[in-house]
């Protein structure tokens, strides 16, 4: 008896879990890659995309490894059916390291800035030449 | 150097011109089955734009990524709805070097064709989060105007659990 219990609960578990993901699959797909502009100075790296249509609580950024990735769901679109993109998914292999306590991420009026200092080995030196 | 840049200024209008043809092709279609219709792909296609037709009228979103209150003209006469304005390129601070540079930039003049007339007079536009939101509630007296773009103070998405930006 408690056993037939558990395993339902553990089939209703499951199937919940795949039906989030399924719907979490199906919402991705009307994501969109958002365009970006990246410039490089001598201490930092800044990553520019153009993501109408999301908050700033919306907007997430993660440095894993080499690979930096930005997402953000746009408010409200998937709830209105909308033809617009549903949100914004893109992923760049950074070649240089970065201070990834110090890397930052900003939202003003749709456009996502994203600040990646260099790590103090990367950085541009002039060299006294004696 | 001034000249190419004004024969590209001239083909980017022919340019916009027949994307604006094909968006308000797409619309027409659109309208009537919004929902079914996914991402046809334009790419890079700007702005962005959706039609929306609503009980009490239609309502335009346009995806204008930077742009504040004040940086856009919309204007309606009769059916059309027409917003247009300038997106200055990208251009790095002193010492920085570009490695890339995708976001569009230049002039831009978006038509949309309504499916009906709507009067001019009461037309709202707010610009929030990169996004201009036009409502034209539906009216036979077509008058037309150049509309004002409101602080987007007003909360649309009134769902429970929406967080105003701060």
């Amino acid at each position: 008896m408690d056993r037939i219990d558990k395993d339902e609960l553990r089939e209703a578990q499951q199937s919940e879990a795949t039906r989030e993901q399924r719907e979490a699959r199906a919402r991705r797909r009307r994501y969109v890659r958002p365009p970006v502009d990246i410039y490089s100075t001598g201490s930092e790296m800044v990553v520019l995309a153009d993501m109408p249509g999301v908050q700033k609580s919306d907007l997430d950024v993660t440095v894993e490894r080499d690979e930096l990735v930005i997402e953000a769901v746009a408010a409200g679109r998937a709830e209105e059916e909308s033809t617009l993109p549903w949100g914004y998914y893109r992923r760049f292999k950074l070649k240089t390291a970065f201070d990834r306590e110090r890397i930052s991420a900003a939202l003003e009026n749709g456009i996502a800035r994203i600040t990646l200092p260099k790590a103090a080995s990367e950085q541009a030196r002039k060299v006294k030449v004696d | 150097m001034e000249k190419e840049s004004d024969s590209n200024a001239s083909g980017r209008g022919a340019l916009a011109e027949f994307k604006n043809a094909v968006t308000n092709l797409y619309d027409q279609v659109s309208s009537q089955v919004t929902s079914l219709i996914p991402d046809l792909g334009f790419g890079r296609e700007f702005p962005r734009h959706e039609l929306r037709v609503e009980d009490d009228g239609y309502r335009v979103m346009v995806e204008l990524p930077g742009f504040e209150r004040g940086e856009t003209d919309v204007s309606v006469v009769g059916r059309n709805l027409t917003v247009s304005g300038q997106r200055a390129r990208f251009e790095p601070p002193e010492g920085g070097r570009m490695l890339r540079s995708e976001r569009p930039s230049g002039d831009f003049e978006l038509n949309v064709r309504l499916p009906s007339e709507v009067d001019a007079v009461t037309v709202v536009a707010q610009m929030r989060d990169g996004v201009l939101d036009v409502r034209l509630p539906g009216s036979k007296g077509a008058r037309g105007r150049s509309i004002d773009v409101e602080e987007g103070s007003e909360t649309q998405h009134d769902e429970p659990g929406a967080q105003a930006d701060g």
